[in-house]
């Protein structure tokens, strides 16, 4: 499957779809204007890759801040990775940077309101 | 009650107030004043010449702000202290005006200079300004005495002036320049006047104690620079900067995606204010905005809902919105007021006031508790 990759922006996060490379990643601020159209081909790739490709998938979410269109979006997200854990071997890893209590609670709000494994981990750089 | 946000919002308007920055102002900051305030100018129907001086002055201005900012902790209001920047757009031209702290020892000079630049003809600035060019003649603030003479000749006019007591050392410099629209005659009294319209109401902003206000269209772009503003000005530990940050975000994209477009000063969008305002306790965060008048009853209604809410039940109401995707597009996430209400841990004030036959005027208060 051909990567979705995108740059980080002032407003959007820096994007990583890799099958070959075995690299999923979301990194960064994400406040953009339009959160739905932003994360579409995201939500795209990822269904299409669930229907074509057996494997295992490490998704690795590392956020400075979101806004709540965002929120919504990730939340998406997570339902097409918990779909996929059901035939595959899924592992979300959600980081936050020492200190920052609000981004860890949000990782453990969607550990807990989804079936996946979602390990929270402290950022250390 | 009266809207102190409304208020403040109208009296603005009453001075055809386009843009205005007040804060601290560093060349970062500068430039990002200077994209806000250009976008505004790329929105307003105005001819391409008039546009281009318009935005000469205004560079100018900024840098002689940026330059020139003494270092006056002495000053014992020191909510007086803050430079600021406006534009006003009127139908006979744009007024550009700066202010700024100088010290009193330098005022003889700029007093001097500025009127030797008033008494000057065009061709005549010309040759002063290559004579300054020629002679070396470099203030200590590393301007070249330039600034003023490039201001004036981009504006056409006279340029005018204030300073105003702050204490024995230092002073207020207004500075305030108008660039014609059309070929009208130019009129000094009107002029003057418009300045100590300025000055009445930069005072009456310090008084205030807002940190940081902004009025104009808002959109994303205003969001990303208003942005980069308060995080090069607000310093703050990373758990409650990161809050504030997440809650400007939160009520600047409600206003640019629910804002109602109003037409003022020929323009029509999403006319907005916002300001900081800081005391010991808590900072305070306005959001101003129109709405019409249809949505109003219902709108309340949801406002009054999520104020009412126990800190459990908005978590409870939170989580539902999050994994629900009935009504999924961007225009109703219905997460943001939830958001703002939840992240400041303080009951929201809101104001709702009658601005015409259709519109309303609603602006929103949300205090964080410093830590």
């Amino acid at each position: 499957m051909e990567p979705y990759i995108l740059k980080m922006e002032t407003d959007t996060p820096e994007i990583v779809l890799d099958s070959e490379k075995k690299q999923f990643s979301i990194v960064g601020r994400s406040i953009p204007e339009n959160a739905v159209s932003f994360y579409k081909p995201v939500l795209e790739w990822l269904e299409e890759y669930a229907k074509t490709t057996k494997g295992d998938i490490e998704f690795k979410f590392s956020f400075d801040y979101f806004n709540t269109a965002s929120a919504k979006q990730i939340a998406k997200i997570m339902l097409v990775l918990e779909k996929m854990s059901k035939t595959n071997k899924v592992k979300v890893k959600w980081f936050y940077k020492k200190n920052d209590t609000d981004m860890q609670t949000d990782g453990i709000r969607y550990q807990e309101l989804t079936d996946i494994d979602i390990d929270i981990v402290e950022d250390i750089d | 009650m009266e809207d102190p946000v409304y208020n403040m919002f109208s009296q603005m308007l009453e001075y055809n107030v386009e843009y205005t920055y007040r804060g601290v102002f560093t060349s970062a900051i500068s430039d990002t004043i200077l994209s806000l305030a250009e976008r505004n100018l790329d929105e307003a129907s105005i001819a391409h010449k008039l546009r281009k001086r318009v935005y000469f002055i205004m560079v100018e201005g900024l840098q002689n702000i940026t330059r020139h900012q003494p270092i006056s902790q002495s000053i014992e209001n020191q909510w007086e202290c803050p430079a600021f920047f406006m534009v006003q757009h009127k139908p006979q031209g744009y007024y550009i005006t700066t202010g700024n702290v100088v010290a009193d020892k330098d005022i003889k000079m700029l007093t001097e200079h500025i009127d030797t630049i008033n008494d000057l003809e065009a061709d005549e600035l010309k040759k002063y300004s290559l004579d300054i060019l020629k002679n070396g003649k470099i203030s200590p603030k590393g301007g070249a005495g330039l600034g003023l003479i490039q201001i004036a000749r981009k504006a056409g006019n006279r340029l005018f002036y204030r300073f105003k007591y702050l204490d024995d050392k230092f002073s207020f410099f207004y500075l305030h320049a108008k660039v014609n629209s059309g070929n009208d005659t130019f009129d000094d009294k009107e002029n003057e006047q418009s300045l100590d319209n300025i000055v009445k109401l930069h005072q009456s902003i310090s008084g205030r104690k807002i940190i940081l206000n902004f009025i104009g269209v808002f959109n994303q772009d205003t969001l990303i620079n208003l942005l980069a503003i308060i995080r090069i000005q607000m310093q703050s530990n990373l758990v409650v900067f990161k809050r504030i940050l997440k809650l400007i975000v939160e009520m600047l994209q409600n206003v640019a995606k629910h804002a109602d477009n109003y037409t003022l000063n020929y323009e029509n969008g999403k006319h907005a204010i916002f300001f900081v305002s800081e005391n010991e306790e808590y900072i305070v965060f306005n959001s101003g905005n129109f709405l019409h008048k249809n949505k109003v009853n219902s709108f309340k209604d949801y406002l009054n809902t999520i104020n009412n809410l126990t800190a459990q039940e908005l978590d409870e109401l939170y989580n539902r919105i999050l994994f629900n995707f009935d009504n999924n597009t961007d225009e109703h996430t219905g997460l943001g007021l939830v958001e703002i209400r939840r992240k400041s841990g303080e009951k929201f004030e809101y104001y709702i006031t009658q601005a015409d036959e259709n519109f309303y005027f609603f602006s929103l208060k949300i205090k964080v508790k410093k830590i």
